[in-house]
């Protein structure tokens, strides 16, 4: 799942900065040479819708998904484990749900040939084919996370349940953030 | 819709919360039974197009560019030398290295936009220096948790992006408005700290002008940002999502400039950019979602409607939503809090005057009061964690105490003079 989670996040971040070039570029020109590409703000558009999906996956993998730890953390250990796995199970449903009124706006598009409402009158199948498979990423991942916990919970593996399916802790982040604070502050080459 | 139903709703959202699913969950859960109890599956029907234009939206592409913007800025060390840069001005100050954590977490979580990331590198960096200068402990994690919470509220502040999504107001605007009252209160706590924390040796050894002016060169790269991506939002040059792309590509420009740039820091800025991107676009998409049910149910109506049978003024009721948020702020984390409120709230305060605009910086001040209120404050946890010495959470806790009733006090002084909030925007509109 890290790999499906890094390559999410790499895609991610490959269009993210394409597409800050881009519309640098085209916030200059306008500004200074009163020329326009045309369509940047479409394309960011649809980059984004396509983009959102590989961070829910990035944010799955890695349990950053907002959960509230007030309760939660005061349980003990076995019906913390259940409520992760019913965390994990939930999530799964939320991503089959997403991914459920994805298919039907694609079809939607798909029947009435439906086109964008702006000067580049873009076919709104390919970058809504494009969103689908991003969103079927996210549901793939989600789901894999699901019963990777309900095989935990079979195995009654508690301690695995609150490592890899409990609410991120802000101690793990913190010690991320330290490391890299270290790294950073090692002298340059 | 009854007033009964209405906080049952919300009940059965929040426990579901408590419980620890995850918050997008609970407030999708909640929208799409509530939608198919009151409509059945036409409305239910209605969710799948939201999703497609909630998502395709140059408003929510502002939040992966600010979130990378801030990520490249923090992973390229352009942040780490402020502390240094700041404390040779402050470190002679009563109080010195305090104001130097307010002025430092102010400009790091300003620029990185995440509350750990600013806890982490100033508070590892500060700690030591407090306490080789016999700062007392709470009152340096004090300053270390509260100057934190700054981010959120001086622009560029995702929380404020989200505020624009949620009720539909101009991003630009609520940035405008964000700056004066940012610097404000980052004034408010450093006056605090000039009257009552007099703690730690001051700095006699008088640093030469030359060292002075050498250390701002650290601070040229944070402020150049600054300035191109909200200058060009003020100058009315560039849109929000405009000015976090040229963001993008300038922060890119110093990290070439300052030979950190390879692909590890380009890997890993994308993967925490995604991370804090998915966790802050899911919750803004479910609360989209559930836009639809409240709107279709008429709860807003009925809120309103409850909340007008009350008599209240404008003034009493603000003071009432401060209550009221300090409760929900204890136990919810700061975007749960601003995505399950704003929907209902906005449209009942238009009934009393309010504008959006004034509105999305009042709850964002309520947000920065939920970071360090216990139990759940994060930013209490993450400078407790940054600590060395063991000490109790409680000294968190305590320090950060003033600073929660500077921020009320503070809240009051926005209430009873708006004009601090709406002068600059409404002067950059022309409309003073």
């Amino acid at each position: 799942m890290k790999i499906v989670a890094r390559m999410a996040g790499i895609t991610f971040g490959v269009m993210m900065l394409a597409l800050s070039f881009a519309i640098a570029a085209e916030t200059l020109l306008r500004k200074f040479f009163a020329y326009s590409f045309g369509g940047i703000d479409e394309l960011g558009g649809y980059a984004v819708a396509i983009a959102g999906p590989l961070a829910f996956t990035v944010a799955a993998v890695e349990q950053a998904h907002i959960r509230i730890n007030l309760l939660h953390g005061r349980l003990p250990e076995a019906a913390r484990g259940v409520l992760n796995v019913v965390a994990a199970v939930s999530l799964a449903l939320l991503a089959l749900f997403l991914l459920y009124f994805t298919i039907r706006t694609v079809q939607d598009t798909s029947a009435y040939r439906s086109i964008a409402q702006t000067p580049w009158a873009t076919p709104l199948i390919y970058p809504q084919a494009v969103w689908l498979a991003a969103m079927g990423v996210f549901a793939a991942a989600a789901l894999v996370l699901a019963l990777q916990a309900l095989r935990c919970l079979a195995r009654r593996d508690w301690a695995v349940l609150d490592r890899r399916f409990g609410p991120g802790s802000a101690e793990a982040e913190l010690q991320a953030e330290l490391d890299d604070l270290e790294k950073r502050r090692e002298p340059q080459p | 819709m009854s007033i009964a139903v209405v906080g049952l709703g919300f009940a059965a959202m929040l426990l579901l919360m408590f419980l620890g699913l995850p918050v997008a969950v609970a407030i999708v859960a909640v929208g799409a039974i509530g939608g198919w109890l009151g409509f059945g599956m036409p409305l239910v029907d209605m969710m799948g197009g939201v999703i497609w234009s909630s998502l395709n939206s140059p408003s929510i592409l502002a939040i992966p560019l600010f979130m990378l913007l801030g990520e490249l800025m923090l992973r390229g060390g352009i942040a780490d030398r402020m502390y240094d840069a700041l404390a040779v001005w402050f470190g002679r100050l009563p109080g010195g290295l305090l104001h130097t954590n307010i002025a430092t977490c102010a400009l790091f979580s300003a620029t990185s936009g995440s509350s750990v990331a600013t806890a982490a590198t100033v508070g590892t960096i500060a700690l030591p220096a407090l306490e080789k200068r016999n700062y007392a402990t709470r009152a340096s994690l004090g300053s270390l948790a509260a100057g934190g919470t700054l981010g959120i509220l001086i622009p560029p502040s995702i929380n404020l992006l989200v505020y624009g999504s949620l009720a539909n107001t101009s991003v630009a605007q609520l940035f405008t408005a964000g700056l004066v009252p940012g610097i404000l209160l980052a004034l408010c706590f450093s006056l605090y700290i000039l009257a009552f924390e007099r703690s730690g040796d001051a700095e006699h050894a008088v640093v030469p002008l030359a060292v002075k002016l050498a250390h701002l060169r650290h601070l040229v790269p944070p402020l150049v940002i600054f300035l191109v991506v909200m200058g060009s939002i003020y100058g009315g040059l560039a849109t929000p999502t405009e000015s976090a792309a040229l963001g993008v590509v300038i922060a890119l420009a110093f990290v070439a400039g300052s030979g950190r740039l390879d692909l590890d820091l380009l890997v890993n800025s994308a993967m925490q950019a995604a991370r804090t991107t998915g966790m802050v676009v899911i919750v803004l998409t479910c609360a989209l979602l559930l836009n639809i049910t409240i709107s279709m149910l008429g709860v807003t109506q009925a809120v309103t409607q409850w909340v007008g049978s009350f008599g209240l003024d404008r003034l009493t009721l603000l003071l009432v939503l401060i209550v009221f948020y300090l409760v929900l702020g204890a136990f919810l984390d700061a975007m749960s809090m601003l995505v399950l409120t704003v929907p209902i709230a906005v449209p009942m305060m238009a009934t009393v005057g309010v504008d959006a605009i004034w509105f999305g910086i009042f709850i964002v001040l309520m947000c920065e009061i939920a970071l360090i209120t216990p139990p759940v404050g994060m930013n209490l946890f993450v400078v407790h964690g940054v600590r060395r010495d063991g000490g109790s959470f409680g000294d968190v806790i305590k320090g950060s105490l003033p600073y929660v009733a500077v921020m009320i006090a503070f809240t009051v002084l926005i209430i009873l003079v708006p004009d601090i909030v709406m002068w600059l925007p409404d002067s950059l509109a022309g409309r003073r």
